[in-house]
């Protein structure tokens, strides 16, 4: 039971894209068009997926001085084979994602999850949460790319939606109709989502935590209730 | 403490290694596959401009051949040739690259578009090459309005195509039509009435003249093109603004004995009078008070200067490039080989022509232009960035001038 609310927090509770708000970038970037949305989601998931099995493989090796540039690598490899398989295997995707897809490394879902979690699990909880997560933002990036491609674009995965395709609302391809999805989408889980966010969102959630044990946040005169939390 | 900096250094060491053998060992795996895919994509684009033949066979390119030729494929059986084209149009980064098909006869059969990245739609512009050979007759420029620089690239490099097939011997040169020669002709003829797109822009004109089948008057009122016939053949004679006036045959020569009569009648109903009293009005919004004025005779100028006039040392030009979307009217005074004065009648550019975010001043171009000779006006002083139909006139002009004033100052 408690390996599936593992799995399944990244769906909706802890949703990386409207929830914790991380990865925005390459949302709003590609979520113009389904495949290019579900493309996205299936890479990320994969790197995440890869990345965090590592990470928590590693976790008792890696010394705490030089751990985030061994998850930089790390990530930064998963990230270079997701790119050579797709540019080999599917060239279409590969060539219509583009820069978004070298820049999963810097993805704040990816080195979250594994500072956050990896980091301290183990391989089997680690690789759930991964699963979680990935989905979470596939299905974020679905949702938007699809009320952006019917309503922008009056189509849904390329293929052209009679009647809707008439009456376009071409703003909704462009940057600023992301941001509008996006905030909506963002409302409506807040409103209906059963949980707000966990404490992972605080301090504590920040990489460089192990470094300053939370004194920052007091010393820049920040957050109380953050300082209270960790 | 020391040892965990050691222990840091070998674990990140080591996972740096272990990335490095993975990493290579995918890439032995894919590069193979990235590497045909890429292959198959350029074969697939010669199947669709050569749907019947059996297979290719890549041909070796001559020395010397244009860069925008990638490749040549033969087909094994017989149907055809195809050649893959990149070509940049210096208006966009990414190159624009394409595949062409033609056949043993030396016809383009089909277009194949692989990359196209400017902003305004190529339209039917590449299909409209479709079915011509060598000579590229039938193509229609009008097509391709508002991408001007890529249409340009793209007829260069469909040139190449051919001409690498011709000397490969894979295809004969094409023939010109008659009413292609007659344009090549034209353009050579009367040059100041060419527009920065190498296009010359004439409208005919209604003129009975005996033996004349057909007269037109250029667009920017520097010159008339008759076309008639004389002793049984065709002829194209040209006659300027400023007097010259030229015959040609359809060989592109010049014929010396023609009777005066004829070329008489010629000149005489070429109408300048419009264009005479612009001139005028032109140079005396530039003269000094008390300035005289003297009218010189321009022999055999067939650019855009039009008129041109002297008042002591100082020579007066005044020419008729085609500007951005209007004929400009500009003036330039020399004095002992200097420019001295530069004035176009009107706004230089019209704020339609720049791209956003360019702006000229106008003031500061116009002093760059004063005091240049020949010599030292560059390129560069010319250059208007995000305005290069009116630099284009501007440069013609300039150059016109310059041929005239070493002609009448020699005098």
């Amino acid at each position: 039971m408690k390996a599936f609310e593992n799995f399944a927090k990244g769906i909706i509770k802890e949703n990386p894209v409207l929830v914790l708000l991380l990865g925005t970038c390459p949302t709003l970037a590609v979520t113009t068009s389904v495949s290019n949305a579900f493309g996205m989601g299936a890479a990320a998931t994969a790197v995440l997926l890869g990345s965090n099995v590592a990470i928590s493989a590693l976790r008792k090796v890696i010394p705490d001085k030089v751990r985030i540039p061994s998850y930089i690598v790390i990530i930064a490899a998963f990230v270079t084979i997701v790119e050579m398989v797709m540019h080999a295997f599917v060239p279409g995707l590969y060539d219509a994602l583009g820069v978004f897809l070298s820049l999963i490394v810097v993805n704040c879902i990816i080195l979250g999850r594994a500072e956050m979690y990896a980091s301290k699990n183990g391989v089997g909880a680690s690789a759930l949460d991964a699963l979680g997560m990935g989905i979470g933002f596939t299905l974020a990036l679905l949702a938007m790319s699809t009320i952006r491609e019917v309503f922008g674009a009056g189509s849904w995965m390329g293929m052209s939606i009679p009647f809707v395709s008439e009456y376009t609302v071409p703003i909704l391809k462009e940057a600023p109709g992301g941001f509008f999805v996006f905030g909506c989408l963002i409302a409506l889980v807040n409103k209906f989502g059963s949980h707000k966010p966990k404490k992972e969102f605080t301090c504590e959630g920040c990489p460089s935590f192990g470094l300053c044990g939370g004194k920052c946040s007091v010393n820049d005169g920040g957050s109380g209730e953050e300082s209270e939390a960790v | 403490m020391k040892n965990d900096g050691i222990k840091s250094i070998i674990v990140l060491g080591s996972i740096c290694l272990v990335v490095a053998i993975l990493l290579s060992s995918i890439n032995y795996v894919t590069a193979p596959i990235i590497a045909q895919s890429a292959d198959s994509a350029v074969k697939e684009s010669l199947k669709k401009v050569l749907p019947d033949a059996t297979d290719f066979e890549e041909m070796d390119l001559p020395d010397g051949s244009p860069e925008t030729v990638t490749g040549v494929y033969k087909d094994k059986g017989g149907s055809g040739y195809a050649v893959t084209l990149s070509t940049s149009s210096s208006y966009s980064q990414s190159p624009l690259t394409f595949t062409l098909g033609v056949g043993t006869d030396g016809k383009i059969t089909a277009v194949e578009i692989t990359n196209y990245a400017e902003t305004k739609d190529f339209g039917s512009y590449p299909q409209s090459f479709v079915g011509s050979d060598s000579a590229l007759a039938g193509v229609d420029e009008d097509l391709a309005t508002g991408a001007t620089y890529s249409a340009t690239a793209f007829k260069n490099a469909v040139s190449d195509a051919v001409s690498v097939l011709i000397t490969l011997g894979g295809v004969n040169e094409g023939e010109k039509t008659e009413e292609q020669i007659t344009e090549e002709i034209m353009v050579a003829s009367l040059p100041g009435a060419v527009d920065s797109n190498g296009k010359i822009r004439l409208t005919e004109t209604d003129v009975k003249i005996e033996g004349v089948t057909s007269a037109f008057k250029a667009d920017n009122g520097v010159g008339y093109i008759f076309i008639g016939e004389y002793n049984g053949s065709k002829l194209i004679c040209a006659v300027s603004a400023s007097g010259g006036v030229a015959v040609y045959d359809m060989d592109a020569n010049v014929v010396p004995d023609v009777d005066s009569a004829f070329v008489e009648n010629m000149r005489l109903a070429a109408d300048f009078s419009a264009i005479v009293e612009k001139d005028a009005q032109a140079v005396a919004n530039v003269l000094s008070d008390g300035d005289m004025l003297e009218n010189i005779e321009i022999n055999d100028h067939f650019g855009v200067v039009t008129g041109a006039y002297k008042s002591g040392e100082k020579y007066y030009f005044v020419a008729h490039p085609f500007g951005y979307s209007d004929t400009m009217t500009i003036t330039v005074a020399v004095e002992n080989g200097v420019i001295s004065t530069f004035r176009n009648s009107g706004e230089l550019i019209q704020k339609s022509e720049y791209y956003e975010g360019f702006e000229l001043d106008e003031k500061a171009y116009v002093e760059g232009i004063i005091g240049k000779t020949e010599e030292t006006l560059t390129d560069e002083v010319v250059l208007i960035s995000g305005a290069t139909i009116t630099a284009n006139a501007v440069k013609t002009s300039i150059g016109d001038v310059f041929k005239v004033y070493k002609e009448v100052s020699a005098k």
